[in-house]
């Protein structure tokens, strides 16, 4: 069978540590050395330069890695050479690591007080290097520094464990637990908990030392997964490599804006200008923002070329009607729609809810009166639109993604992270329809032959969920201040958006908790809710 | 806000990133090119560019040597003139200035005529077209006036024009020539040293065309990276618009860039490279390139061509491309991409490590590994006999018939595209009339497992296999069989047709008559020997089978030359069959009734009628059934009143009662499920239940595949259709638990899991067709590996294929999965298929093939003799260890019987002694019969005439060769007259071929012998041609239905007349034709009565009876066939050859020359045939094809008073001057 872990996979490894270690090391060095811009503070404002980079260290670590370059260039021609440029790297690392790290104990700066601010009472923060308002109270440059470096040579240790053949592969039982306790259930209620959990501690995560354990906490758990063939190969599918990066990139802008708009809400609680204010009002067309996009353009076509080279587009066999791939997905960004799909009738996952995606987002501004946040990010003055358009796009959108890219296998069924896509693998689809629920469990009866009188039940609880939840909302006085202010007509298209919205997350909790197959089913007309 | 010089970021670290930034799009820009530049096909090329430089370098060299060796002188020679010639312009530089000045003034004169001469002729048809328009408009008397004056004065000046012009062209001419010799005639002496350097010019040629386009400096300019301007490398593809690919939505055209890399694959020379050593397997030249078939070339003559690719062979690479014999995706370029599949784990591995090889699962096509690519022929010869040269094929073809396989598993047939084998015919006995054969006892054990009583057997087991091995199926399994068994005894009738056995017999003869008419050429009388017992049975020897070899024919008892002819298995080993019968006297009867007419029991049996006489085939009854019979192996099945038995036949009962009711009779009974138990368990007979599960047996097996059984006439095969199984979807297939199954197994020394090589293990993993189908083959039940859980899978769930013999040879497995992996059902465009190009003669040999096998003609009878091959280069004289007396006696021997006519290629003047010119180092293949072993050398009497060193052996020659040095090519067919004669000349220590006689005629020439129609009817209806010979034609029950009976013969009498190329399916015979006839009458009188003269007076009657003529020769003489049957039976130009001379036809026939080639003729022939030997033949020959007409002529002159028939030589026959 396959195996996991093959010497290509762990030599792969290697360098994946490698470069998890020379970020770790790098952010001591950072840390440890560079100046520091205070979070808020105007450029002018900077702080003082405190150690200098030692040149002998800028050598040792550019030449190392440049003789590691040249060998892995000239690999064809000498013996080993890959392997003994990985040690030449990992021997950088760890020396950047080490003396980053020595150098910061070596000084032991005491707490600069004067960059501590707010009046909030708490330990000690690890955001110290950069500042801000609102995070805690800022912690020393030096522990931050041991620690990235600890991290560092941590992950560099496992790096030289594998080049050296080292078999470590995540343990047998976390496989079978997360693989276990891993359904469409557990994992879209957990998201929805975790989304929810985000907003309610969202000032602890936006704390940088929160955001760096995730950060290298999750490039851990990544490395160990790939040990696990199953992992592997649906991770490195050339397909699902970009949502693998869209991963990444959505987690870290979603920790920005929450960071800067946690920021600017404790600022502006303590009538301080937010961040933004702090900024100049205008910068220059040339070269501030030409320059930049041409460098982004630059990094950005290199980056193509580099993936183009890499990572060939992937030919599956000629398109047939008789033999569908299994699974047949469609494209990443549609994966969310296709999730939809085992909730919903065609028309309404694939026609009414898209429509209403779209024609609520072109709604928004008509609907939106609130001129708070304009220009700022903040969280406190808009609590309801951000955690409506952020449930309904990390969780709606991009958790769904990602279970019908990574969890969604052969048949559609799901399959745990670490768990064999197997063909035959059958999970019975037992649902039902409300009417079979009203007329044959509940009253015991057969179903009328007539299909609306058969659909009534489901017919009154739709009805009563357009008419009477708007009604239930109206008790809650924020959305009486939206009837009061943006009048009935504002009103009843939010509501409506929005209990179309609720209405995908509801579906799945009646699919899950009583099996419900349809609210309204009339095959008869191909018209099913 | 007003503008500042600050800036929002800090412009020197943006500098910074930007110098960074742009040096690494360089870098992944110059990267990005490379990776273009480096693309493994590119790199092929530009190392096949370097290969073939180097051999083109080579070729130049051997050329030049060549040149050097052969021409070199005449080279130096020319040189040297020319050099001298081109001396002469200057030494006769005043000449040739004068002949110049007077060439370029008469070469004015030529233009300005030449012109002028043009100018006139447009002049003249101008007016001829006027004068034309005059006679259209009716102006007769203008035109006639026009032509005399305008036309006529036009002609005159373009006449003279041309003779002014014709005299100045002369004298340019000669001016022209002067001017040459004056230079020396350069020109022609270097057009005659361009004749000698042709050769290595042509090559030089080549190099620099090359040089320009891919080795040169400006190709290597032109191909540098980024470059690319008109680049060297070039993707190359063969098009193939008709060959098309299946899209699945649309049939696309082929396009194969396999030449990308394979550059030499169709290049001559491409074996080796330029230093002789074997080239690298990407550049090789396609092994079959220039050898493998035959064409014909302009001249006419038949020439050998490339199998494969060759322009001028049967599949030439331009309109046929690679991928539709190989397989594989054609349009990748890339080693992984373009689907290539190892042949071996170590390839596997080889290929893994340099490519990065592995198995592409999205190319529903992929290349057939080496020892499958045979299957491809099948798509397009749906014939299979039609390619002989794919062994393998052939060889699965014949096992697939030979062990019914299409029972079970349509293959072709209506709407099917690709070979149709619903005509093979069930290969199992008719269980018809079971009950009046076997006792039933015997058929319990046999069902149960049919190896165990003949481990070779046809019938596969369908018990004891790993889905119903476990102790917890034995009810069941026995509770089927005492099922099926019940059934077949109890639907039983019995056969119509059988009559009593003759009282007395006698076993002595039996034996003797057993080998004598040729039972042996299908059937074997051996003991098994423990190794042959299957592996799964090795356990169970039975300690009671102790054979005895004496009392059987155990090739142990024939010479050791025949041993291999003594184990025919195309019918069963009859050594056991006394352990089959009921009792001795049942046994008897059946036997003998079988034996003299296996019809009655079974009408299309493959056993033919023998046409022997009751006494004979009750004598061989007795003999057989007088051999004690045993089970090599213990095979035991409880009686049917055990509780094992009972329970599982409840069990099985309840089972299929509670799926579907109880059947009693042809009426279906439904049973409640609450009521199933009590109804099996009480209200049931067990004769009833084994009937009732009997009958849901057999058609859960599907025995009626193989079987006539009574109730299942028009039951369905239940296998799955193979049409298209070759590019049957993987994710089709159920492959189970198989890898559980095999990591289940222990692992032998070679990595084999329960036989299943590594190879094949593999592939089981990978989920390909090749893993599924021989695991399928080698054990077909293993997919229920761990299902067989009665909750998993019920128990008429569980797969049924069974186990055949051969599921432990590999390669037995492997040629039945060459021949259905080829079963694609691919639809070839009809310009490629064979019968595009078939002329009817290809078709019937391959179809007569085909009925050659399924009748085992070749049991008896040879189709070709040995052959002895001596490779190319080897030196004749170490071969030949008597060469030179082989053509003395050759020579002489054509003394005596040589007739010009008959032998026009041949001469022979006894004063002159034959002329042997050197060898020319080609091979040299002789045909004949080994006749004589001495120490090492061989004798062989030819066959085939063949010309070695200029001296051409006739048949009938002997040629002495050291068997030691000649390649020995088996011959075939004939294998029961080999052992027989063996047998016979060892036993009376005569001569070997004197016997042939007397056996079935080797049928070489059968097509040149008779005619179509005759033989046709003879097939159907044999008679005794040959009275003395003891072994009969038998009478094949022919055709799968009674209707194709007739269509059988003709295609078995079209294939001998095809195979030798001469007419068919009818013959005309002009020499029963008036025309042809008068005219010899006219030069002979009394030409037919002089013929039947030379039979009735000659030595013809001493064997032959003619007329009243009875044979004269006594016992002694063997008595030759029945003159009458000549007249439809030989074809005239055969027949000629063979009265002029039968041993030059047939080396061992008893039948002499009987005209003398000279010698004073006979005195009651004509004097119209004297000195004319060949005459006299055609007149015999005349004579037997007309035969009635001689006849008639005969009686009618008897009739006339005997006086007026004048016996004396050259009078005119009264009767012949009446007519």
């Amino acid at each position: 069978m396959h195996k996991d872990l093959t010497p290509g996979v762990m030599t792969g490894l290697a360098w994946y540590y490698l470069f998890a270690a020379v970020l770790n090391a790098a952010a001591a060095a950072y840390v440890s050395y560079m100046e520091i811009v205070s979070e808020g503070a105007s450029r002018v404002g900077l702080a003082p330069r405190t150690r200098r980079l030692p040149q002998w260290l800028v050598t040792t670590f550019f030449g190392l890695y440049g003789v590691a370059i040249l060998l892995i260039l000239f690999r064809d021609f000498l013996s080993d050479a890959t392997r003994i440029a990985y040690f030449l790297c990992a021997a950088a690392n760890l020396i950047l690591g080490i003396v980053a790290a020595s150098d910061a104990a070596h000084f032991a700066e005491l707490r600069d007080e004067g960059h501590g601010r707010g009046n909030e009472v708490g330990g000690p923060s690890l955001d110290d290097h950069q500042p801000a308002v609102g995070l805690g109270q800022a912690m020393n440059r030096t522990l931050w520094t041991l620690v990235w470096g600890c991290v560092s040579g941590v992950f560099q240790v496992l790096g030289l464990v594998y080049m050296l053949q080292g078999e470590v592969s995540l343990p047998e039982f976390i496989r079978n637990g997360v693989n276990y306790v891993s359904g469409p259930t557990t994992f879209f209620v957990g998201s929805t908990v975790a989304f929810a959990a985000m907003i309610r501690y969202r000032r602890a995560l936006a704390n940088g030392i929160v955001a760096w354990w995730l950060t290298n906490l999750s490039l851990l758990a990544f490395g160990l997964s790939m040990t696990d063939f199953d992992f592997r190969d649906i991770v490195t599918k050339p397909d699902n490599v970009p949502i693998v990066g869209l991963m990444v990139l959505v987690g870290f802008f979603t920790w920005l804006g929450l960071r800067r708009a946690v920021i600017n809400d404790a600022r502006m609680a303590l009538g301080q200008p937010n961040l933004e204010e702090l900024e100049p009002e205008k910068t220059l067309t040339w070269p501030d923002l030409v320059y930049t996009e041409l460098i982004a353009m630059v990094a950005l076509t290199i980056f193509l070329v580099v993936w183009g080279i890499a990572l060939q587009a992937p030919l599956e066999q000629p398109a047939s009607s008789t033999t569908a791939p299994n699974p047949s997905k469609a494209p990443w960004y549609f994966l969310g729609l296709q999730e939809m799909l085992v909730y919903y009738d065609p028309w309404m996952a694939g026609v009414v809810l898209p429509s209403l995606i779209v024609v609520g987002l072109m709604a928004m501004p008509f609907i939106d009166t609130n001129k708070a946040g304009n220009g700022y990010y903040t969280i406190d003055q808009r609590k309801f639109a951000y955690i409506t358009f952020q449930y309904g796009f990390l969780v709606l959108w991009v958790v769904l993604i990602l279970l019908g890219t990574f969890l969604r296998g052969p048949n559609w069924n799901f399959f745990g992270p670490y768990e064999y896509w197997d063909l035959h693998k059958l999970i019975p689809l037992n649902n039902v329809n409300l009417s079979d629920i009203f007329w044959v469990q509940i009253l015991g009866q057969s179903k009328p032959p007539n299909f609306f009188l058969r659909e009534v039940p489901g017919m009154i609880v739709v009805a009563a969920y357009f008419l009477v939840v708007p009604l239930v909302l109206l008790q809650i006085k924020f959305f009486q201040k939206i009837l009061e202010q943006g009048g009935a007509i504002r009103f009843i298209v939010l509501v409506l958006l929005l209990l179309f919205m609720a209405s995908l997350p509801l579906k799945m909790v009646l699919r899950w908790t009583i099996n419900l197959k349809y609210l309204i089913g009339i095959p008869e007309y191909f018209f099913n809710i | 806000m007003p503008a500042t010089e600050e800036t929002y970021r800090r412009q020197p670290t943006l500098h910074v990133i930007f110098a960074i930034s742009s040096i690494v799009m360089m870098i992944v820009i110059v990267w990005m090119i490379m990776a273009d530049h480096l693309r493994p096909w590119k790199t092929f090329q530009r190392e096949f560019h370097k290969i073939e430089e180097a051999k083109l370098r080579a070729t130049e060299k051997q050329k030049l040597e060549e040149q050097k060796k052969l021409h070199q002188s005449k080279i130096d020679d020319l040189n040297k003139r020319i050099e001298v010639a081109n001396q002469s312009q200057y030494t006769n530089a005043g000449e040739l200035k004068k002949v110049e000045a007077e060439l370029k003034k008469v070469g004015g004169d030529y233009e300005r005529l030449d012109t002028a001469k043009k100018f006139q002729k447009a002049e003249l048809d101008s007016q001829r077209s006027l004068y034309d328009g005059m006679i259209d408009r009716d102006e007769k008397r203008e035109a006639r006036l026009y032509r005399q004056s305008i036309i006529v004065e036009s002609e005159r000046k373009l006449n003279e024009l041309s003779l002014e012009f014709e005299a100045t062209d002369k004298q340019y001419q000669e001016l022209k020539t002067k001017r040459e010799t004056l230079l020396g005639n350069v020109d022609e002496l270097v057009k005659e040293r361009d004749g000698l350097t042709r050769e290595v010019d042509r090559v030089q040629r080549t190099i620099d065309q090359k040089e320009r386009q891919y080795f040169g400096l400006r190709a290597w300019l032109r191909g540098l990276p980024g470059i690319d301007l008109v680049p060297p490398d070039k993707i190359q593809q063969i098009s193939l618009p008709d060959l098309t690919i299946n899209y699945n939505f649309k049939d696309v055209p082929r396009y194969d860039r396999c030449t990308t890399c394979h550059q030499g694959i169709d290049r001559l020379g491409y074996e080796t490279d330029a230093n002789g050593e074997k080239m690298k397997a990407v550049f090789a030249a396609h092994s079959h390139l220039s050898s493998g078939a035959t064409t014909i070339d302009p001249r006419g003559n038949k020439v050998t061509a490339g199998l494969f690719l060759d322009g001028n062979g049967p599949h030439p690479i331009n309109s046929f491309g690679c991928t539709i014999c190989h397989g594989g995706q054609g349009s990748g370029t890339d080693f992984t991409f373009a689907s290539h599949s190892p042949n071996t784990i170590k390839q596997k591995e080889e290929w893994e490590h340099e490519y990065h090889w592995h198995e592409m699962h999205h190319w529903d096509e992929p290349m057939l590994p080496s020892r499958f690519l045979e299957s491809s022929c099948l798509k397009c010869h749906h014939n299979v006999t039609d390619v002989p040269q794919a062994k393998k094929l052939q060889a699965g073809f014949e096992r697939i018939t030979k062990y019914g396989c299409t029972g079970c598993h349509t293959i072709g047939g209506e709407g099917s595209f690709g070979p149709d084998l619903t005509d093979e015919r069930a290969v199992g006995p008719n269980l018809g009339h079971i009950a009046s054969k076997v006792s039933r006892e015997w058929t319990l054990k046999w069902i149960k497992n049919p190896h165990g009583f003949r481990p070779d057997s046809r019938m596969p087991r369908f018990y004891g296999v790993t889905n119903n091995d476990s102790p917890a199926d034995q009810p069941k399994n026995h509770a089927e069989i005492h099922a099926i068994t019940h059934y077949l005894f109890a639907t039983s009738t019995p056969p119509k047709e059988f009559g009593e056995a003759p009282a007395k017999s006698d076993p002595e003869k039996g034996k003797e008559l057993f080998l004598q008419k040729g039972c042996m050429a299908c059937h074997s009388h051996r003991p098994y020997d423990k190794n042959e017992v299957q592996l799964a049975d090795r356990g169970d020897l039975n300690p009671n089978y102790k054979p005895d070899p004496s009392t059987t024919f155990d090739p142990s008892g024939f010479p050791e030359s025949a041993r291999q002819y003594a184990k025919a298995d195309f019918g069963p080993n009859l050594s056991n069959m006394s352990a089959k019968f009921q009792s001795r006297t049942d046994g008897y009867k059946w036997l003998a009734n079988w034996i003299k007419t296996p019809e009655a029991y079974h009408p299309k049996s493959l056993m033919p009628n023998l046409q022997l006489s009751a006494q004979d085939a009750a004598d061989i009854a007795a003999w057989i059934i007088s051999i004690p019979g045993e089970w090599p192996v213990q095979v035991d099945v409880p009686p049917v009143d055990s509780p094992e038995v009972k329970q599982g036949l409840d069990e099985l009962v309840k089972h299929y009662v509670s799926k579907g009711g109880f059947k009693r009779g042809e009426k279906l009974e439904a049973v409640p499920l609450s009521e199933v138990d009590e109804f099996v368990e009480s209200k049931l007979s067990r004769d009833e239940k084994l009937m009732f599960l009997g009958e849901k047996t057999i058609s859960r097996l599907g025995c009626f595949g193989c079987h006539t059984i009574n109730g299942f006439e028009n039951a369905k095969p239940i296998g799955t259709p193979l049409n298209d199984w070759g590019i049957k979807n993987a994710a089709k297939l159920d492959f189970g638990h198989i890898t559980e199954y095999l990591t289940d197994q222990t692992s032998s020394d070679d990595h084999a899991r329960d036989g299943t090589p590594e190879f094949y293990q593999e592939k089981l993993e990978e989920h390909t067709r090749t893993g599924f189908l021989y695991q399928k083959l080698h054990r077909p039940r293993s997919y229920d590996y761990a299902k067989t859980n009665e909750d998993i899978k019920a128990w008429d769930d569980r797969l049924r294929m069974p186990q055949f013999a051969w599921a432990n040879d590999d390669k037995a497995v492997e040629e039945v999965m060459t021949f259905v992996l080829g079963l694609t059902s691919e639809k070839i465009a009809s310009k490629y298929l064979p019968k595009a190009h078939y002329k009817p003669d290809q078709f019937a040999v391959a179809e007569g093939q085909k009925l050659l096998n399924r009748y085992n003609c070749t049991g008896c009878h040879v189709l070709e003799m040995p052959k002895y091959e001596i490779a190319a280069g080897k030196a004749l004289e170490d071969v030949f260890t008597e060469f030179d007396t082989n053509v003395r006696v050759s020579y002489n021997g054509r003394a005596n019987d040589y007739l010009k006519e008959f032998n026009p290629s041949l001469t022979f003047d006894p004063k002159v002694q034959p002329e042997l010119k050197p060898h020319d180092g080609q091979a040299v293949t002789i045909e004949g019969m080994p006749i004589g072993l001495f120490e090492n050398e061989l004798t062989v009497q030819l066959w085939k005439p063949v010309t070695i060193r200029g001296f051409t052996f006739s048949v009938g020659d002997n040629l002495t060769v050291d068997q030691t040095k000649v390649n020995k090519i088996a011959g075939v067919g004939g294998d029961f007259a080999w052992l027989y004669s063996a047998y016979q000349a060892e036993k009376t220590g005569s001569d070997f071929a004197s016997f042939w006689n007397r056996l079935p005629p080797p049928l070489l020439r059968e097509g040149k012998k008779v005619q179509t129609p005759w033989l046709t009817s003879f097939l159907n209806d044999p008679y005794a041609i040959r009275p003395a010979v003891n072994l009969r034609m038998p009478k094949f029950h022919y055709g799968k239905l009674d209707g194709l009976a007739a269509k059988e013969t003709a295609m078995i009498a079209n294939y001998f007349a095809a195979v030798d190329g001469t007419e068919f399916p009818y013959q005309t015979i002009p020499e029963r034709e008036q025309s042809y006839l008068s005219a010899l009458e006219a030069k002979h009188p009394d030409y037919l009565g002089s013929g039947w003269d030379l039979m009735a007076k000659g030595a013809c009657i001493q064997c032959h009876a003619l007329g009243q003529h009875k044979p004269t020769g006594g016992a002694e003489v063997v008595n030759g066939p029945d003159l009458r049957q000549v007249s439809s039976r030989f074809r005239p130009g055969f027949l000629a050859e063979w009265l002029a001379n039968p041993k030059r036809l047939v080396p061992f026939t008893a039948m002499p020359q009987n005209v003398p080639p000279h010698g004073p003729p006979p005195p009651f022939v004509p004097k119209s045939f004297e000195d004319q030997p060949s005459a006299m033949v055609f007149a015999i020959r005349d004579t037997l094809l007309n035969y009635v007409n001689a006849v008639e002529q005969q009686l009618a002159s008897q009739a006339k008073p005997a006086a007026a028939k004048p016996a004396a030589a050259g009078a005119t026959k009264p009767g012949a001057s009446e007519e």
